[in-house]
């Protein structure tokens, strides 16, 4: 058995609201990167500016899943709510999810390895689709890859920041260290649903910071 | 010890040259700005014509001259935002 959902009922709405704030940041970093590459056609911009796209899907169809839940269930479902239990359209839409985020985490990791192997990226894709395909719990498997991944993407930043020392590199590790910790924080949701709001308040303040140092890059 | 120059900078110093000289550069002048070996320049301007920076004119005399494209106006316009982005995420 595994579990869809473990929002508490107070948090839903609030929920939807910072899924909708993730997906816009994700798609305007996604498009900034894009707009880069049209200018300087360097391959691992457009790979980044696809795993930024791929994760703003993957909010996207979290956003759109919640939306239809609490609009056609209501509030009360969450708490230990089963997969199966939900019906087709509500599927479709958390496989969306783990599906998007896991393949705009993979590519992002690919990305920050500075490989231009593709082989990487297929083992990378491959891998973790056939861990959740063969996870008896697919949501905490999804948590452990997602954390895992999000560690490896916080690896990088952290080391370009010491490289560099500079506010715009400091200020993306320190966002990417905050999201790794709030995913790790989703890891522990079973175990109480508080953890998923401190790991969503947590994606919330990294993604501001991400916010800022966009708004600080475009001011160039 | 003066820090490695990366990509990047070497494209906007070539570009830069460019945009400063005008319409007909010459190449000597663009390997003197650019503190460059011949080979070294003859690999960034090749790749700067594929990518539709710059264009090379060859003059009556058969020279070649060479001159900065809309794409190359908008690159240097832009250069410090994207230097900054690259930056941030470690892309360069």
């Amino acid at each position: 058995m595994y579990y869809a959902c473990l929002t508490p009922p107070w948090f839903f709405k609030w929920d939807i609201l910072f899924d909708f704030l993730f997906l816009c940041v994700a798609f305007l970093i996604s498009a900034f990167a894009f707009t880069i590459y049209r200018k300087i056609e360097q391959s691992n911009v457009k790979t980044f500016s696809i795993s930024f796209f791929f994760i703003g899907l993957s909010y996207l169809s979290q956003t759109l899943i919640n939306g239809y839940i609490f609009t056609h269930i209501g509030n009360g479902i969450c708490g230990y709510l089963a997969l199966e239990h939900l019906n087709f359209i509500s599927f479709i839409g958390i496989s969306a999810h783990l599906f998007f985020m896991l393949l705009g985490l993979s590519i992002l990791v690919y990305t920050t390895l500075q490989s231009r192997e593709p082989k990487i990226l297929y083992l990378l894709l491959g891998g973790s689709l056939t861990a959740i395909l063969l996870s008896r719990n697919r949501i905490s498997t999804f948590f452990i890859l997602s954390a895992l991944y999000f560690t490896l993407i916080t690896w990088h930043f952290m080391d370009n920041a010491f490289k560099k020392k500079q506010k715009n590199t400091l200020l993306i590790a320190i966002s990417f260290l905050i999201l790794t910790l709030g995913w790790i924080g989703f890891l522990f949701t079973s175990y109480s649903p508080l953890f998923y709001v401190t790991g969503k308040l947590l994606e919330l303040i990294a993604f501001i910071l991400i916010f800022w140092n966009y708004r600080l890059l475009r001011k160039k | 010890m003066n820090k490695k120059r990366d990509k990047l900078e070497i494209i906007h110093s070539i570009l830069k040259t460019l945009q400063e000289k005008g319409e007909h550069t010459k190449p000597t002048h663009i390997l003197y700005k650019s503190n460059l070996s011949h080979q070294m320049l003859t690999e960034y301007l090749t790749e700067l014509i594929k990518g539709k920076f710059i264009e090379e004119i060859t003059t009556n005399d058969r020279k070649k001259h060479y001159r900065l494209t809309e794409k190359g106006f908008s690159y240097l316009k832009d250069y410090d935002s994207i230097k900054a982005f690259l930056e941030s995420y470690g892309l360069n």
